[in-house]
């Protein structure tokens, strides 16, 4: 342990962290503090502790095999944009290019991220639609969960307190695969509304989903289920009034929220703009 | 008695070990340079990573001092914008450029931007200016309208040519 006072441990590896927070109930962990800290300094949340996640190597591993890549919790957003991430997740790395800003990708992780369980968080979309999973870890053992099960409400997730997200494994999908958001800069804390979309001709699969277009980041099983249906398959296109259909449907059935950022039906309106130019691009690209 | 005091640490700021006493664990990095160690050059902006003015490296990578813990940064090589001028009192390159066009008015943004700029330039040398306004998108400025600011930035990015 780098220090270990009743307040703050900065620990080593996964033992202490857990050893740690058994000792230190109240204590938050945190790793790049891009949003803990970041609420303590506005006053939104007063942590009686930390513990600090930051020199955990074991968090910091990447494995790359050729069907999926494991990431290390504590792997920081700026790690997407280089190798062998880049390459191996194109579509984590067009996300990080707008995620935060060159100092908050510096030290913003993955894992906080998706611990966050905020709707507006970027990486969150783009697990979905890889089906990621994340492994968690406590006193009581390691389970492995889906995205999609983590996220419960707006900031809610079910990882027990005493749990801690030490790695996410993603599937390597072929094919086209981009992310989009509107928000009210490139570096702001949110997105306004954001999508991930990824088309994958070898399975004949496509998926999409929304981030702050819901209490949570979402599928579109709806909209996935009509583009299934409409794609002609054999030539890689899809005839562009099915792209405005698409559209339409990933609006209808999202459940947008309305606060000062936007109203629910510009989110709605924005959902429906970007899936349906998304798709059109995902089937331009396909068919060069 | 409960404290939330931390035993006395040491930072490793501007190639020197500077002595912290008494802070307490919650206490940010910027916090602990502006108030304890006398490092008033690191501006306090927004205090949640949007606006930059807070940026210093550490171990050469530009980060927001107010979300980091300043404990944790405990054995990293910190630099600020007092480590980064040279010490005879000099400007650098990248700071002449700055004045050469004018790049700011009131000047509160400016360490913040010249410590992200310069980091920067060192891993973008001959930076388009398309390429600074996404490289720079971390540090807010509300005086310059930024033209000024990318201009100093691409001529400080310009490598001479070899041949």
């Amino acid at each position: 342990m780098i220090l270990d006072t009743p307040e703050l441990a900065v620990v080593e590896s996964i033992a202490e962290a857990l050893n740690a927070k058994r000792s230190r109930p109240f204590a938050r962990f945190v790793s790049g503090g891009t949003e803990l800290v970041a609420d303590q300094n506005l006053g939104i949340v007063c942590p009686e502790g930390y513990i600090s996640l930051r020199y955990v190597s074991e968090m910091t591993r990447v494995r790359v095999a050729e069907d999926r890549v494991e990431i290390g919790a504590g792997c920081t957003i700026a790690e997407l944009l280089e190798e062998p991430l880049a390459t191996a997740l194109p579509l984590l790395a067009k996300a990080a290019r707008a995620f935060g800003t060159r100092q908050v990708r510096n030290r913003g992780t993955i894992g906080g991220n998706i611990a966050s369980g905020l709707p507006d968080r970027t990486l969150t979309p783009c697990l979905l639609v890889l089906d990621a999973t994340v492994t968690l870890e406590s006193g009581n053992g390691t389970r492995t969960v889906p995205v999609r099960e983590l996220l419960v409400g707006p900031g809610i997730t079910s990882i027990d307190p005493a749990e801690l997200v030490t790695s996410v494994t993603i599937p390597r999908v072929a094919g086209f695969q981009d992310y989009r958001m509107v928000g009210p800069r490139n570096a702001q804390f949110y997105v306004t509304a954001s999508i991930a979309l990824v088309i994958d001709p070898s399975d004949r699969d496509v998926r999409v989903a929304l981030g702050n277009c819901a209490p949570t980041a979402i599928r579109i099983p709806e909209a996935e289920a009509f583009a299934l249906g409409a794609v002609d398959w054999d030539t890689s296109t899809l005839a562009e009034s099915a792209a405005v259909e698409f559209g339409r449907l990933v609006g209808e059935y999202c459940d947008p929220p309305e606060d000062s950022a936007a109203s629910a039906g510009y989110r709605r309106h924005a959902a429906t703009v970007m899936a349906r130019r998304l798709i059109r691009l995902g089937f331009e690209s396909l068919s060069r | 008695m409960k404290t939330d005091a931390l035993p006395d640490y040491t930072l490793q700021v501007n190639g020197e070990p500077m002595q912290v006493r008494g802070a307490r664990f919650s206490e940010n990095l910027l916090s602990v340079l502006r108030y304890r160690l006398g490092l008033t050059g690191t501006k306090y902006g927004c205090e949640h990573g949007q606006c930059g003015a807070c940026t210093v490296h550490i171990d050469g990578k530009p980060v927001n001092s107010c979300l980091e813990l300043a404990a944790t940064a405990v054995g990293r090589e910190i630099t600020t914008i007092e480590g980064y001028n040279p010490p005879d009192g000099s400007l650098t390159r990248l700071q002449e450029c700055f004045v050469r066009h004018g790049a700011l008015q009131c000047g509160y943004c400016t360490p913040g931007f010249i410590m992200s700029a310069s980091a920067f330039i060192e891993d973008h040398p001959n930076a388009s200016a398309e390429e600074i306004r996404e490289g720079l998108v971390g540090n807010l400025c509300r005086c310059t309208g930024y033209g000024r600011i990318i201009a100093a930035i691409q001529e400080a990015a310009e490598v001479p040519d070899a041949t």
